[in-house]
């Protein structure tokens, strides 16, 4: 079944799939905690920063894997400086969706090999990925693939901390 | 006397005879003691050469012991009947009725536990720390989704069969029924299309049993309050974390991957099998209606059915099923888990899957030669049932390579037979002697 997605580079006319696939993301994340809870603009917002960043994918690697022509994953990489270390650059996982219909056919460890390839061609090796806490199904996911933990994110808010 | 003048009377004489018997089952020697000197074997010093035998062989512990015939049935407490989370100490008359019907139905041993445990790998570890002393395990009245989790984790780490009756029990009986209907209206199981109302634990092993027997994954729509289960639905990636097992069932059912609301799934469905809310408004005639010819309803849901037997059949349907006793055709687990249970342990089993259920169905629908649509599952008073199920697990199960105790099928029989009876005389001896006090006036 792997064999009939295609990966690439998300083009102009992608931008509402994957705008919805995004979403969808983020109300997954909204699941795990209240500080993911996602915005009444969001849909907006992320139908906006698509429109920018397609198709010059500028600070960015954004792939789309497709089936019979629909969209039914995508994977958002942003790429971040690195000043103080080596390599110079973090290609940093932030969104990565498929749809359920098509999960369980190792299509997410096809888009990732996808990915890789793309930031071999760009000279890029480090890659790295966000995720919310709790979501173990994508820490398994990931180290399954061989990724190991790197920096640790916590948060403090005050309306958490007002007695 | 109408239905709930007749419940509260029986509520009534619940509680009193409870409160003179104190309790349901017992333990009693089942050794001749006559003098101090059996203690000498039966206990010290004597019982340290069986200890050491068991400490040499571990498996010895099935021949010296009665581990071959105990099983626990363990409980948190947090759902049980349709009282909801009662606790552990609430819960004991039920387990207490449990063992009552394991004993006197399939001559089992089982001893009822009830543990106060708040998170699901606390219950797995306690259970699993129980494992020496006994041949296998039921689970029961356990919310959903926790119930899945811990009879996953506990049939993966024990090697003694674990059954949880809410689902497996349900999902067999059913099949059962299921088998039978199908004859009387003469339809294939590969054909029929199902639709499962109510995704909690009974529908959810239902629907992989059902697959096991042949019966096709993607003929099977499941439905609850939220509507059709499919895998655009609003709240699958919710499942996706919080019931993995319903999440999955989205995935593999529902080939037509159909939409909305869950009148829509009724449409040229052959069969419904609903495990839901108690009350006969659940299922609208309407939705029967639309079902295909020869309809066959199961409405479980007690002490209500889902919709009243004559409001189905008025709709359309051929055959009706409901859990009560005071219909045609009762889905009752206890014509399921005693044989079961006393093919296991017949077996030494060291587990049970839904290939061994489908077995037990095949068995129980037999029972019946001839189905009518007022008949389509047998009685409880059946006695040969009991060990007729329990020589067919336990046969398969040594076909499969569960068994610690390799038979023919005759042989299980035997042995069920003569288990079941022995017990059930020695019972009655006790009865008729006045050992068992007679009940008390009401």
């Amino acid at each position: 079944m792997a064999d009939e997605l295609k990966v690439r580079r998300a083009k102009e006319e992608d931008i509402e799939s994957i705008a919805d696939l995004m979403y969808r993301l983020k109300k997954l994340n909204e699941e795990f905690d209240t500080h993911f809870e996602v915005s009444a603009k969001a849909k907006d917002r992320i139908l906006s920063s698509l429109k920018e960043s397609i198709p010059d994918s500028k600070g960015c690697i954004l792939l789309v894997g497709t089936m019979k022509q629909k969209v039914v994953s995508v994977i958002r990489a942003e790429l971040r400086e690195r000043k103080f270390y080596e390599p110079p650059v973090d290609v940093r996982i932030t969104d990565f969706y498929i749809l359920p219909e098509m999960r369980r056919r190792g299509l997410g460890g096809v888009m990732i090999e996808k990915l890789r390839e793309e930031m071999k061609k760009a000279g890029l090796s480090l890659l790295t990925v966000e995720y919310p806490a709790f979501n173990v199904i994508a820490k398994n996911f990931y180290e399954k693939l061989g990724f190991t933990p790197n920096i640790s994110v916590l948060r403090y808010m005050e309306r958490d901390n007002k007695k | 006397m109408d239905d709930k003048e007749r419940t509260n009377e029986l509520n009534r004489i619940a509680l009193k005879f409870s409160e003179f018997y104190k309790g349901k089952v017992g333990i009693m020697p089942r050794v001749p003691i006559t003098s101090l000197k059996d203690f000498s074997y039966w206990y010290t010093p004597g019982v340290a050469a069986v200890s050491l035998a068991v400490n040499h062989n571990i498996e010895d512990v099935f021949n010296l012991t009665g581990k071959w015939n105990s099983v626990a049935i363990v409980t948190d407490g947090t759902r049980v009947l349709g009282l909801g989370n009662v606790g552990p100490e609430a819960s004991l008359p039920v387990m207490e009725g449990k063992s009552m019907i394991f004993n006197f139905l399939g001559g089992v041993n089982a001893i009822p536990i009830p543990i106060r445990v708040r998170e699901k790998e606390d219950f797995v570890q306690v259970a699993k720390a129980l494992e020496p002393s006994f041949g296998a395990y039921n689970l029961e009245d356990i919310e959903s989704p926790k119930c899945f989790f811990v009879l996953e984790e506990l049939q993966k780490g024990l090697s003694i069969p674990v059954w949880h009756d809410d689902q497996l029990g349900t999902a067999c009986i059913t099949l059962a029924g299921l088998l039978n209907s199908l004859k009387v209206v003469q339809k294939k199981r590969e054909d029929a299309k199902v639709v499962l109302f109510g995704a909690g634990a009974a529908n959810i092993a239902t629907a992989h049993l059902l697959a096991t027997a042949g019966f096709k994954m993607k003929n099977i729509i499941i439905a609850d309050s939220k509507g059709i289960l499919e895998p655009n639905r609003s709240d699958i990636d919710n499942l996706m974390f919080t019931n993995p097992w319903k999440y999955r069932l989205a995935l593999d059912t529902n080939g037509e991957r159909l939409t909305g609301e869950e009148g829509g799934a009724f449409k040229g469905a052959d069969i419904v099998v609903s495990a839901s809310r108690s009350d006969p408004s659940t299922l609208h005639k309407d939705w029967i209606r639309s079902m295909n010819d020869d309809a066959i309803v199961f409405a479980l849901a007690n002490p209500l059915p889902e919709i009243w037997p004559s409001d189905a059949i008025e709709a359309g349907a051929k055959i009706v099923a409901t859990g009560r006793s005071d219909f045609p055709n009762q889905i009752n687990n206890s014509l399921v888990f005693p044989g079961v249970f006393r093919g296991v342990l017949d077996a030494r089993a060291r587990k049970v899957d839904y290939d061994i259920m489908v077995t037990a169905s095949e068995a129980l629908a037999g029972r019946i030669a001839n189905p009518t649509p007022e008949e389509v599952i047998p009685k409880m008073t059946d006695w040969d049932l009991y060990p007729e199920v329990a020589a067919s697990v336990a046969y398969a199960s040594s076909q499969k390579g569960f068994a610690r105790k390799n038979e023919s099928k005759r042989k299980f029989l035997e042995i069920a037979t003569e288990i079941i009876e022995h017990n059930r005389k020695a019972y009655k001896t006790l009865l008729d002697n006045g050992s068992i006090p007679k009940l008390p006036e009401v």
